[in-house]
């Protein structure tokens, strides 16, 4: 039957079948039938439905590359619809949908962010701004957490600069991060680690270093639950720089 | 005052107001519908719209964006107060609605169809400019076929089918084809017309064999810059094409005149190195590698400076220390008579750190399994080799296309600092290996295989990552059965996790099989049953340096033979020919590998020390009654013996791309106690191509491959069978061998590796280890070929001539020994 349809030459009875589809929820023949109306009902009144239900057949078939630009296609051709909020926001949540776990490439959450940043700016009144604020957080939770374990992942191959340079660029691109306490333990725990393997001529200049992150640290959260472990490494850092200036005192001394 | 007029915008411009609109009127549309039309403009009644301001142009622009009318106006009705009344007035193009060719090739239509579409879409409407593109573009599609005479002409038809509606008629005269009947050059005394016709690629004559004939224009205006730039790597820097002129002769074909002006030829004289201070001149000039008295070739100059293909370059000597500001301008600070000297502006700039590595593309591959094996890493100065080094890497766990792996190294010069953005392209990965082949006597054999590469444990029971299967996590997971139905079965399972806990590349290993082999028959049995299970750890060590890997793993192996007959016997002549065996060793092995390029190495060393055991049952009080040792099957049945084998091969490069590589093999099979004595089991074969049972996984020893020798052509492969009368083949305890082998690369695209070699070989195999003596060689000499392609494997063969044979046994007497290679390179 749905090839009788399809070869049909009459577009209103084909419309008239893709919108019953689309109903019984049948959104793969839906799509194929909206295809052939579209050019038929162009510069028509039915033409501003079948793009808005174009669009979702390829939404509800999880085609989201295809869904996110044809409810874009839709937002830019019927500006005055009231449907366009709508399909800007589905245009955005297509790629919401399509943005997978942290361990994978991220260009997806970037595209929703940015399709959700421009919503929320667009109509600032919509009710929706609440839902596009907090997927934006969501992503831009998930994307802190790839650079963050990619920060980890120094710390676990013992690459301890790389870890240094990761943790710092979290904190300065997430501003609104929820870890900078864990993050900034890390960083000295990460120091003590890194000046404690340097070559003997390198540690001062790390101790310090380690000194500096803890004392910070221990400043600036007073009640963490890391306190004791960053405490000893404070009084270890400090510990260690003074033998190492001792022996350089020794050193002078028995040379002068 | 304003004066009025229909027909002029009636807006006064002067001052921006705020209007609410009162009203929308359409006028003209008569396919669109009113509403619709409204809707496309975005204004509706009751909104408020700035005039002058960016509403009204929106909605022109959104109407014009239909690309349905030739016409689009807005225009004031009325105003009351500050309420708008606006006139939308459009007129309306007839609706294209299809095409038809004639006088075109059924064949030609869909290529003719993509090159209409891409001017008029169906449904919509037909302007002029729309059908002239459509006919050119047709025009253009005959012309690259070397049908300069087509001719296309368009008809619009009103079609009666729908009002307003037009179809078109694309008809085409194609004519015949032309071709180039010659190329003539004028003013060329120093290059050969030959030579020149040779650098225009696209631009042939028609007795050209096996080019075709035609002329495009694009084409030949980038064949005559080949040919300028063809004089230009002569030293002919002034070489300039003066006029060329294509023409009809009398028989219709084409002929092309080039006139050229040559030029002098010029030679670079002195080059001087000014501004750098990291390296000297001296150093500078020796990478540069041109001398005085060479002919000026500006290309060749270029490739040296920045892009030659070994990286030897000198921007390679600055990029590989993270210099990457650094930037060298040649100057030619004087040009007298044939010669030019060269001054070499350097920038050196500051060493880049760098900042951030990104990885994207890895829509399968979880991130930190690409991001481990990256050489570049934050913090860290910018070195170009150890990007070729992450790159190789990548490329190397075999998940992306290495075409398409992008490297973009943005700069910050404010920071000094530089990111890494490596893009990747996911590829299949898996191999699905299902095949039948000849087995010789063994018949047809039927494999089939899977191996995923990019495994995920972890996602086993998340269902939700299951595409089709649990992917991304680097680890490696193999299935493989075959079996020829008959008399040989065969399973295979292994799974490897590269970084075990994730901190080092120590990889886990767990794998089984079981092979049987049965060529009993109903009466008369004769069967040989082989499984095991084994685990090992393989971890990079930091000491002496990261070049070692040391190995560990345990192996529980059981036999079991039934009336068997091939090559298990002890050294007391024994045949073990049936009962069950238990193999249950241990084995660590220390290895060492520098060596560049595993395809084709042409530096380094690769050099493994392995020992494998079994515990000393018998020492250790586990078997010591004396009755356990009157049975071969008593005296193994908890088989013990230590094994050891070394390998070392080194490389070197002689001249040029020809390498050297030196070889010795080693293996020895041992006993912890004589009145046990030498295992049966996991001894050595020597002789023949090496790959005799591969193809059948694991038969109970380990082949040895030795050129110019078959296994029948070592007395000490055999033994005397008293119950025969004749001699029997045996596997023995002890082999050495030592290869020296001259290679020399054909080609080095790693598509297809192929290089010839030529070797000369020794090699022994001894019965006890009192017969060892490592001067006793049976040498050979010989030639090859390898191929290597990515899908098969290593494919090649080898020829080689045994000096030695022990000619008693040899069955045919023949002195060479002709070795096909199918998939990998024998032991």
């Amino acid at each position: 039957e749905f090839e009788t349809i399809r070869m049909s030459t009459d577009p209103e009875y084909i419309l008239q079948r893709a919108n019953a589809y689309y109903d019984a929820g049948e959104y793969q023949r839906a799509q194929t039938l909206y295809e052939l109306t579209i050019a038929p009902f162009r510069g028509r009144a039915e033409a501003e439905q079948i793009a808005y239900r174009y669009a979702y057949t390829y939404y509800y078939t999880e085609q989201f590359v295809l869904a996110s630009y044809y409810f874009k296609n839709f937002a830019t051709t019927y500006g005055g619809s009231d449907l366009r909020e709508e399909a800007d926001f589905m245009a955005a949540y297509s790629n919401y949908q399509l943005s997978p776990t942290y361990r994978l490439d991220q260009s997806y959450s970037v595209k929703a962010i940015e399709g959700f940043e421009e919503f929320a700016n667009r109509y600032p009144n919509s009710e929706r701004v609440t839902e596009a604020n907090r997927l934006i957080d969501e992503m831009r939770a998930k994307m802190e957490l790839k650079d963050f374990e990619s920060a980890k992942l120094y710390m676990d191959i013992e690459r301890y600069e790389s870890a240094l340079v990761s943790f710092e660029n979290v904190l300065k691109d997430y501003p609104e991060t929820q870890r900078a306490e864990e993050i900034r333990y890390l960083m000295a725990k990460v120091q003590y680690e890194y000046a404690s393997r340097s070559f003997r001529l390198r540690q001062p200049e790390r101790l310090e270093a380690t000194i500096k992150l803890a004392q910070n640290f221990l400043d600036r959260y007073p009640g963490s639950e890391y306190l004791s472990e960053v405490d000893t490494i404070l009084r270890k850092s400090e510990a260690q720089l003074k033998d190492l200036e001792d022996v350089r005192y020794q050193s002078t001394g028995t040379g002068a | 005052a304003q004066t009025d007029s229909l027909d002029l915008p009636v807006f006064d411009y002067s001052e921006p107001q705020t209007f609410e609109i009162g009203g929308i009127k359409i006028e003209g549309a008569y396919f669109a519908e009113e509403n619709a039309i409204i809707g496309v403009t975005g204004l509706s009644v009751g909104q408020e719209v700035r005039i002058p301001g960016p509403d009204i142009p929106r909605a022109i622009k959104n109407l014009w964006r239909l690309r349905l009318f030739t016409n689009v106006s807005i225009e004031e009705e009325k105003t009351i107060g500050d309420v708008i009344f606006l006139i939308v007035r459009v007129e309306e193009r007839p609706r294209f609605l299809r095409h038809s060719f004639t006088g075109a090739k059924q064949g030609r239509h869909d290529d003719l169809n993509e090159e209409v579409n891409k001017f008029i879409v169906r449904g919509g409407i037909v302007t002029e400019d729309a059908k002239v593109n459509a006919a050119e573009a047709i025009r253009n599609y005959y012309v690259e076929k070397g049908y300069l005479d087509a001719a296309i002409t368009v008809e619009e038809i009103q079609d009666t089918s729908r009002a307003n509606s037009v179809r078109l008629v694309f008809d085409v005269e194609r004519n015949d084809r032309v071709k180039i009947a010659d190329i003539n050059f004028i003013g060329n005394t120093a290059v050969k017309d030959k030579k020149l016709k040779k650098q225009m690629k696209e631009t042939n004559e028609k007795k050209k064999l096996f080019k075709s004939s035609k002329f495009q224009p694009e084409e030949f205006e980038s064949d005559k810059d080949a040919v300028v730039a063809y004089y230009n790597t002569l030293g002919y820097r002034d070489a300039r094409i003066l006029d060329d002129s294509v023409y009809r002769n009398d028989k219709g074909e084409l002929v092309i005149d080039i006139k050229l002006n040559e030029g002098n030829q010029y030679y670079f004289r002195d080059i001087k190195w000014k501004g750098n201070s990291i390296y000297d001149s001296e150093t500078l000039s020796r990478v540069l590698g041109i001398e005085r008295g060479d002919i000026y070739n500006e290309e060749e100059l270029q490739t040296r400076l920045t892009f030659s293909q070994d990286n030897a370059d000198v921007s390679s000597l600055y990029m590989d220390n993270g210099y990457l500001f650094f930037n060298v301008d040649p100057i030619e600070v004087a040009i007298e008579g044939d010669s030019i000297d060269l001054e070499m502006r350097i920038f050196e700039g500051p060493q880049a750190t760098i900042d951030k590595v990104v990885i994207n593309g890895n829509d399968r591959t979880h991130e930190h399994v690409i991001r481990r094996e990256v050489f570049t890493r934050p913090g860290e100065k910018f070195s170009r080799s150890d990007i070729i080094r992450s790159q190789r890497q990548i490329i190397g766990l075999g998940y992306f296309n290495q075409e398409t792996l992008g490297i973009e190294t943005p700069v910050n010069p404010d920071r000094g600092t530089v990111d890494i953005i490596y893009t990747v392209e996911e590829k299949p990965s898996d191999q699905l290996e299902l095949s039948a082949g000849w087995g010789g006597r063994r018949g047809v054999i039927g494999t089939l295989g899977v191996t995923f590469n990019n495994f995920s444990l972890r996602n086993l029971f998340n269902r939700e990552a299951w595409h089709p299967l649990p992917q991304g996590d680097g680890q490696r997971l193999s299935l493989r059965a075959q079996t020829n139905g008959r008399f040989y079965q065969s399973y295979n399972a292994s799974i490897t996790e590269p970084w075990l806990g994730g901190k080092r590349p120590t990889s886990l290993s767990v794998s089984a099989f079981y092979n049987k082999y049965d060529f009993g028959t109903s009466t008369v049995a004769r069967k040989l049953i082989i499984q095991q299970a084994s685990v090992s750890l393989g971890t990079r060590l930091r000491w002496p340096d990261d070049n070692f890997v040391f190995r560990t793993g345990l192996n529980l192996q059981t036999l079991t033979l039934d009336n068997w007959g091939e090559l298990f016997t002890t050294d007391q002549n024994e045949r073990v020919t049936t009962g069950n065996y238990n193999n249950f060793s241990f084995q660590f092995s220390l290895s060492r590998n520098t060596a560049t390029d595993p395809i084709f190495p042409r530096q380094g060393s690769n050099i493994e020390l392995s020992i494998q055991a079994t515990p000393p049952y018998r020492s250790l009080g586990i078997r010591n009654n004396p009755e356990n040792l009157e049975t071969v099957e008593e005296r193994f049945r908890y088989v013990e013996y230590h094994k050891w084998r070394m390998n070392a091969e080194w490389y070197t490069p002689l001249a040029g791309k020809l390498i050297l590589k030196t070889q010795a093999k080693i293996g020895y099979l041992g006993a912890y106690d004589d009145a046990v004595g030498v295992s049966p089991f996991e001894r050595f074969q020597l002789g023949g191509d090496g790959v005799n049972n591969q193809q059948f996984a694991f038969a109970g020893v380990d082949i040895i491959s030795l050129r110019g020798y078959e296994i029948e052509d070592l007395t000490n492969n055999f033994v005397y069978d008293a119950a025969s009368g004749g001699n029997r083949k045996i596997a023995t305890p002890i082999f050495s061998k030592y290869t020296v082998e001259l290679r020399y690369p054909l080609s080095l695209n790693p598509s297809s590796t192929i290089f010839v070699l030529a070797f000369a070989q020794g090699g022994n195999a001894w019965r006890t280890a009192r017969d060892f003596n490592p001067f006793d060689l049976k040498r050979s000499v010989g030639l090859g070929a390898r191929v290597f392609l990515p899908m098969f494997g290593t494919l090649g063969f080898d020829w080689g001539y045994g000096f030695d044979k022990d000619k008693e046994f040899s069955e045919n007497n023949k002195m060479s020994t002709f070795n096909i290679i199918l998939g990998f390179e024998p032991e």
